[in-house]
């Protein structure tokens, strides 16, 4: 036998494998969440989370506060990270050279690398805690911590692909260094930003860590960023040590949502985004 | 050509993405000489080479066709591996392994395909290697030294030495001393006419002096066809083709 | 003399940076963006933990004993257990990133490649809950059921014994949480680790065919290569396993008994304490406190271990950015 064949073949077989578990995973899923998704219908993104016990008759099945939930601090925490992950992002590409954008570019780096059940400790203390109670703008604020990382790195990335050439280019028609960095190139790095904005949204939208304590649950569909909230993530951690069919079903049903109706479709987007755009 | 030929080549034709960039090669290499193949940058000489120890079976968008016999034997009837353990090859730009020793770096074709028995044989012919490459004196107090804290001229002779560790048939260079400076370039030509003893070497240079100081015959290849071939000193003094002239007095 | 026609460019850059004042107030932005982040998270877990750190941190890292009604917060285990986890979780993902990213940069067909790559990066977009659940319905009883009774047969054995020493089998167990978690740790490691291999100069590659390599030769010759970035990859997968904290919450059993190095045991990390019993702690401040307490040394373990990587990549990096 050649040499390595032996070894080539076990980095196939682990590989392969690796991909059969994401399949498995994807798989379940998809099996246990689709049907339940299709029994409901738009009942489930229409009606309240069903109480533990049910003593009058059939319950009203729904996931819509779950789903509002996570549209909703999901939507807060873009706001406030958006901005600021932008604006570090931007730094970091334009500026790497220098002892601040390279200090940016390693704090970026490390905050993405800190455990997301701190944020929402962190914000349990700063808002929770203030305010007595849970609530969706904590939620979001925690949510938001999580993000401005990613949008910052994201950015940065599609700001360094702009070839120096054509900021150079901008900078001789003697145009602000500001006027070319947002308008000049804005058409090249938009793309890449928005992309980038999508993963951040797509990663924050399925934590539940720095959920747990600082959006807190509602049984009820609520629009008030000021009152606690269900999301998706929590629910189905919620429900998912039920002994209720009913409610691990909805833990089913939720975590297709959550990947196949939020997360995949944000991903697939942000992705066509880049691949369309070559700079 | 008088002597037997070593390595051997029947209307060589290759294709890159669909460009003709060898056709209709033939040639016979003489065992134990230096043969040297020159021509323009451009002209297919290092795509000459490349096609002997089949290194581009690596890259599915080139054709190769046509036939070669290294040492009588036809180079499809072996396999890869096996053939290139017969034809070493030194490349343009040095490249030893850098995150490996010396030693190891030379001692890696030897542990390939296992051709020594134990430790001490391994290193015996390390240190022949290393001699023959005319780096032995300069690196045997340490021989666990990185590659990459080598000079260039150094790296590039260790790549011979990596090469000629197992005792190749045939030894190709792809212009070895194109990255060097003067100095390791005249200690790398120096080095090349004494290895001819043991092997055969195919040179690749666009230089042509560098051809006439150093090589017993010469090609000269240009638009991927040879325009002439012979001795040497024949070439460089009485060239039959127009172009040949032209390209020994670098007019080409 | 030497006509300079256009200043270089980064001269450019710096004589634009000092004279316009938009891009002054961009870098104040930009640091202003990160550093708030930065304190957001860690000054309210600092100026909350700060007085328990100071009065029973030795308490909190010495004993085993953790029974907040009874005011002991003794939280030895669960730093045990994050290290447990951490390791056994690294262990296991690094073959699986490695092998990954070989596959994916030199052994998938080309046309795949993509494709692939695009699988890998899946797994890390699925979220850490979605894997809990998983384990939680579908993996950990099937592994309670099929494997774990045969592990626990080998108990008996020296030293490796203790591995798989349990009282009752079950499906969530340090193993189960384990498993799923270097899983979930993989692609990140593997994406480092393809990133470097992808770059590794093509005339080295070629010289290892030149000798008569094999394809394997090259692998392993490649691997050599670019060992700083694999240590790279798996000191990030350890952070990321270090840190996780839903899918180990919903698997590993969450008993706060004392420390054991087992594998089929129940047990809880800090991350799956915090999450476990959060809510209820808020109404007993000092429990409150502990966790917090607990987050922060989380942190600190978590930076110790990015620093320890970075030192031990930094003294291999050298040669890759040499060729």
């Amino acid at each position: 036998m050649r040499r390595g064949v032996l070894w080539i073949g076990i980095i196939y077989a682990i590989s392969l494998s690796a991909l059969a578990a994401l399949l498995w995973v994807l798989g379940s899923i998809l099996v246990n969440g689709l049907p339940v998704v299709l029994k409901y219908g738009a009942e489930l993104f229409l009606n309240d989370i069903p109480p533990p016990l049910f003593f009058f008759g059939e319950p009203q099945v729904g996931l819509a506060p779950a789903i509002v939930g996570t549209l909703m601090v999901t939507g807060i925490a873009f706001l406030i990270a958006f901005p600021l992950g932008f604006v570090s992002g931007v730094v970091i590409a334009e500026f790497g050279h220098t002892r601040w954008g390279r200090f940016l570019e390693d704090l970026a780096s490390t905050l993405v690398e800190v455990p997301t059940i701190t944020a929402g400790v962190a914000v349990y203390w700063t808002l929770v805690v203030p305010m007595k109670g849970f609530s969706a703008l904590a939620g979001g604020l925690a949510l938001s911590l999580v993000m401005i990382p990613y949008v910052a790195l994201y950015t940065a990335e599609s700001y360094r692909k702009v070839p120096k050439v054509i900021k150079e280019g901008g900078l001789a028609l003697g145009l602000k260094y500001t006027t070319v960095l947002f308008k000049v190139i804005r058409g090249l790095v938009l793309p890449g930003v928005v992309s980038g904005a999508l993963m951040a949204v797509a990663k924050g939208a399925g934590e539940a860590a720095p959920l747990l304590f600082t959006a807190g649950w509602s049984d009820r569909l609520s629009l008030d960023p000021f009152s606690p909230t269900a999301t998706l993530s929590v629910l189905i951690y919620k429900f998912g040590f039920s002994s209720q069919d009913l409610w691990l079903e909805l833990s089913w049903a939720a975590s297709f949502i959550l990947v196949f109706m939020i997360i995949l479709p944000l991903i697939v987007i942000s992705r066509l985004l880049v691949k369309r755009h070559v700079v | 050509m008088s002597s037997e030929a070593m390595v051997k080549i029947r209307d060589l034709n290759v294709r890159i993405k669909g460009k003709d960039v060898l056709k209709g090669i033939n040639l016979d290499i003489p065992k134990n000489s230096i043969f040297a193949i020159m021509g323009p940058s451009g002209s297919g000489k290092s795509t000459l080479l490349r096609a002997i120890n089949k290194l581009w079976d690596l890259y599915p968008d080139v054709e190769v066709k046509g036939k070669i016999f290294v040492d009588g034997v036809d180079v499809d009837s072996m396999e890869p591996h096996q053939l290139r353990r017969l034809v070493g090859m030194v490349f343009q730009r040095p490249n030893p392994f850098p995150h490996l020793s010396v030693f190891d770096n030379v001692a890696l074709g030897l542990k390939i395909h296992k051709m020594a028995k134990d430790k001490k044989e391994l290193r015996k012919n390390v240190e022949w290697a290393l001699k023959k490459a005319y780096l032995w004196e300069e690196v045997k107090d340490d021989l666990k030294r990185k590659a990459h804290t080598l000079s260039g001229g150094q790296q590039q002779r260790l790549c011979i030495a990596r090469a000629i560790a197992l005792k190749p048939k045939v030894l190709l260079m792809d212009e070895p001393t194109s990255a060097l400076d003067v100095v390791s370039t005249k200690k790398i030509e120096e080095n090349i006419v004494s290895l001819k003893n043991d092997f055969t070497i195919i040179i690749v240079t666009h230089n042509p002096q560098q051809a006439a100081r150093i090589s017993d015959y010469v090609a000269f290849i240009y638009q991927g066809e040879v325009v002439e071939v012979g001795p040497t000193a024949e070439i460089f003094t009485r060239p039959k083709h127009p172009l040949t002239e032209k390209y020994v007095v670098g007019k080409v | 003399m030497k006509i300079r026609f256009f200043p270089p460019p980064r001269a450019l850059a710096r004589r634009f940076m000092i004279k316009e004042r938009p891009l002054k107030a961009l870098i104040v932005l930009g640091l202003a963006g990160l550093l708030s982040a930065l304190a957001l998270l860690l000054v309210p877990l600092l100026y909350n933990s700060a007085d328990f750190l100071l009065s029973r941190g030795a308490e909190l890292l010495s004993s085993m004993d953790w029974s907040p009604y009874r005011g002991r917060f003794g939280g030895l285990q669960f730093v045990l257990g994050t290290l447990w986890v951490t390791f056994w979780a690294t262990l296991f993902a690094t073959p699986l990133a490695v092998s990954l990213a070989v596959f994916a940069a030199e052994l998938a067909p080309v046309k795949l490649k993509g494709f692939f790559g695009g699988l890998v990066d899946l797994i890390a977009a699925v979220p850490s809950v979605v894997y809990g659940y998983w384990g939680l319905m579908i993996f950990g009883p099937l592994l309670a059921q099929n494997l774990y009774p045969h592990l626990q047969s080998l108990a008996a054995l020296p030293v490796i014994g203790t591995l798989f020493a349990t009282s009752a089998v079950s499906p969530q167990c340090f193993l189960t949480a384990i498993l799923v978690l270097s899983l979930m740790v993989t692609p990140y490691a593997s994406a480092i680790i393809r990133n470097s291999y992808e770059m590794i100069p093509r005339d080295l590659v070629e010289a290892v065919y030149a000798l008569g390599g094999t394809r394997w030769d090259v692998i392993k010759m490649n691997l050599g290569y670019i060992k700083s970035s694999i240590i790279a990859g798996v000191v990030i997968a350890a952070g990321r396993a270090m840190g996780e904290t839903m899918a180990v919450t919903m698997l590993i059993g969450n008993s706060v008994a004392p420390f054991e190095p087992c594998l089929l045991c129940r047990g809880a990390t800090i991350t799956s304490l915090v999450a476990n019993e959060f809510e209820e702690a808020m109404m007993n401040p000092l429990h409150v406190k502990a966790l917090t307490a607990l987050i922060v040394i989380l942190i600190v373990m978590g930076s110790v271990l990015l620093a320890l990587g970075r030192k031990v990549g930094r003294s291999l990096a050298g040669v890759e950015t040499v060729a």
